[in-house]
């Protein structure tokens, strides 16, 4: 049903100096109350959303490339010196020779970094010397379900005569390796930025799904999980992505679905730290150490970000005492309250 | 009475939990529908811009069935919608924008901008107020009606105005490409979806000796000679079959009725306009709009007609013929009918 296409992604040469733009960037919004509002309520909400898409499109676009070596794609420079971002799909073997193209039709030679095939992100470095426009990376998880977004790319291939095409939209959901928006996207955008209403990348177009308005995109959180390997020039598997790095043990001890305002318990292990810090059925936990929980994904990665007796602070709004609490929780031993699984033996014969 | 409280909240937890199981989990982690950039509610943001495209758009059927939309251009009658898709089409009518069946005929069309003027009682609907789109920028909010005329849907002006450059017609045959140029004929090694050649009874291994007056020896004779014809124009070819020579007329198909299927892009598009290129001046927009929703008027928030909807390309494209360009053809034809009575 999903169809993979492309996507881009990029960092800098000078790998940590970009990721340290990625920690400090603030996290500020427009200040439009549309980007408050649940839909835009009139014609002059629409023209907000517009004029502050226009106010940082040009840099966006100048930023845009499109990539041709595996088919053609798009990317996007986050570095003066040319590095970047795109699709796994897209930057392809690393150490290959591609080509990367500027807006303007400028032709540059460029080399595959490293990619993640389980994320299906990319690097890529442009090797002719030079100063390229390039955009901010935004800080993982900046954006949120509901988010107003825009993408970039080139379509079915580099076209002067046309230039980059944009699409507008929010965010469907989020989790920690994807973004889903209601942006249209074809062969072609893959790898192409995917930008928050401040221009700042949030992330690179990957694959699209059946439906016309629902497509997905990589997160900069995945691709700064793989930073340094990638920068590498390593191919980074699904074994490297995900099972060494996300579980670190830490256990809370909740049964949970996932709710509007974050995620509802709906049930609590005794003895669990969870029943420790006195959280109940009914209670909504809305942030994990200040970050807003909009999936159950999420919840998990956050979680499993810590190991046994580290603590974490949960915001949560009691169901039962009313209002809003803040809670200090330190998790417990994931083996002692769920015994791992038995290894399996495998059938006679 | 605390245990009460408690009890009435557990009964309004309860259908909540249920649903979440029912549904499953990713249901209620997404965005809901209504709130998405063409959900219910937030089209409604486009306001009174919105009814102007209802009321100056007509639904154009045939038997019964919906294949473009019409825009209103006057209180005399007269509309304007996609030519090419009514080629073929029989027992043509139209819905108003209050749901009434009337009548509507075919005026003339126009080739060059696919453009067809076609005429309904008059005082039906609301003529269209044209703005100039000179000044139109890229991410400018724009929307238009979907099939059938019954839902608004919005994007934006997605890229550059500009030429498409058009496409000829084809006969949907695959030749053989070991052909010796100093040999008399091509052979037919295979068919394209839709292939109006395979239709007129053109077999595979046939040789294809002569396009119109010109004699065949490679299948750049061939490409020159067809790339000379639109799509739907006959082409004669003289066939060598075995000892018998064999003439054929063949209406050329649209190259995307036939290769469409072939173009991994178009695969993932669904259905687009079979018409989509040689159009001399168009405007790109994102409104994820039907092949059969061509025809109507593409508004901005101030609720003017900036374009006509002229073609779905691709998953990502529409075009729309500028508003200067639609009065300009639409007054020619007007003109061209007048003098024909």
């Amino acid at each position: 049903m999903k169809v993979i296409l492309s996507c881009l992604l990029i960092l800098s040469c000078i790998g940590t100096k970009n990721l340290k733009a990625i920690e400090t960037s603030s996290a500020k919004k427009p200040s439009h109350a549309v980007f408050e509002k649940k839909v835009p309520e009139s014609p002059s909400d629409l023209i907000a959303i517009e004029e502050q898409v226009r106010s940082v499109l040009e840099n966006s676009k100048a930023a845009t490339v499109c990539i041709q070596g595996n088919g053609s794609g798009s990317g996007v420079i986050i570095s003066e010196d040319g590095l970047v971002l795109t699709a796994g799909h897209v930057s392809g073997e690393p150490g290959k020779k591609i080509h990367v193209v500027l807006q303007d039709g400028t032709k540059l030679k460029a080399e595959a970094l490293g990619r993640s095939a389980a994320a299906d992100s990319g690097l890529i470095r442009i090797t002719q010397k030079g100063k390229y426009p390039f955009v901010d990376v935004a800080p993982p998880a900046t954006v949120y379900k509901g988010d107003w977004i825009f993408a970039v790319g080139h379509p079915g291939g580099f076209d002067k005569d046309r230039g980059l095409v944009l699409r507008v939209g929010r965010v469907i959901h989020r989790s920690t390796d994807t973004i889903q928006t209601d942006c249209k996207l074809i062969g072609g955008d893959s790898g192409g930025p995917l930008f928050d209403m401040l221009g700042r990348v949030v992330g690179i177009h990957s694959r699209v799904s059946k439906k016309n308005e629902q497509n997905f995109h990589v997160t900069v959180r995945a691709f700064k999980r793989d930073w340094d390997r990638m920068l590498a020039s390593k191919i980074v598997t699904i074994d490297d992505s995900f099972a060494k790095i996300q579980r670190k043990g830490g256990f809370l001890g909740i049964k949970r679905i996932s709710h509007p305002k974050g995620i509802l318990i709906t049930g609590v292990i005794g003895n669990s730290p969870a029943a420790s810090a006195k959280l109940r059925p009914g209670d909504i936990i809305t942030h994990i150490d200040e970050e807003k929980i909009d999936s159950l994904n999420l919840f998990r990665y956050l979680i499993n970000q810590h190991g046994p007796g580290e603590k974490v602070i949960l915001k949560t709004i009691k169901r039962w005492e009313g209002g809003d609490d803040k809670i200090e929780v330190t998790l417990g031993n994931r083996d002692e309250f769920i015994p791992p699984k038995k290894a399996q033996v495998p059938p006679e014969g | 009475m605390k245990r009460q409280v408690k009890m009435r909240v557990a009964a309004l937890l309860l259908p909540f939990l249920v649903t979440s199981k029912v549904y499953g989990q990713d249901f209620l982690d997404e965005l809901p529908s209504s709130r998405r950039l063409n959900g219910k509610s937030t089209v409604l943001a486009f306001g009174e811009a919105g009814n102007s495209a209802k009321d100056s758009t007509l639904t154009v059927l045939s038997n019964g069935k919906a294949i473009a939309l019409a825009t209103v251009m006057d209180t005399e009658g007269y509309v304007v919608t996609k030519a090419s898709e009514l080629e073929g089409m029989e027992d043509l009518s139209a819905l108003s924008s209050t749901g009434n069946e009337i009548n509507i005929d075919l005026i003339s069309s126009d080739q060059k901008t696919d453009l067809a003027l076609m005429k309904v009682a008059p005082d039906t609907g609301t003529p269209v107020r044209w703005a100039d789109p000179d000044n139109t920028r890229q991410g400018t909010w724009v929307g238009s009606m979907n099939h059938e005329a019954e839902t608004l849907m919005i994007g934006v002006i997605s890229a550059k105005r500009r030429k498409i450059e058009g496409r000829s017609g084809v006969l949907g045959v695959l030749l053989d490409p070991n052909d010796d140029p100093k040999e008399l004929g091509v052979a037919v090694m295979q068919f394209g979806p839709n292939s109006p050649a395979k239709k007129e009874g053109i077999r595979e291994g046939d040789l294809v000796i002569r396009v119109e007056d010109k004699e065949i020896k490679s299948r750049k004779d061939i490409s020159e000679e067809i790339k000379k014809f639109a799509p739907t124009e006959e082409v004669r070819l003289k066939i060598l079959r075995g000892e018998e020579g064999i003439p054929f007329k063949v209406t050329l198909n649209y190259m995307s009725n036939v290769f469409d299927m072939l173009d991994r892009n178009q695969r993932m598009s669904g259905l687009t306009s079979k018409r989509k290129a040689g159009f001399s001046d168009v405007l790109q927009h994102e409104i994820p709009l039907s092949p059969m929703a061509m025809g109507g008027p593409l508004m901005n928030l101030k609720g003017l007609a900036i374009g006509v909807n002229i073609a779905r390309s691709d998953r990502v494209t529409t075009f729309a013929l500028p508003s200067s360009l639609v009065k300009e053809t639409a007054e020619k034809l007007k003109a061209q009918n007048q003098v024909n009575n």
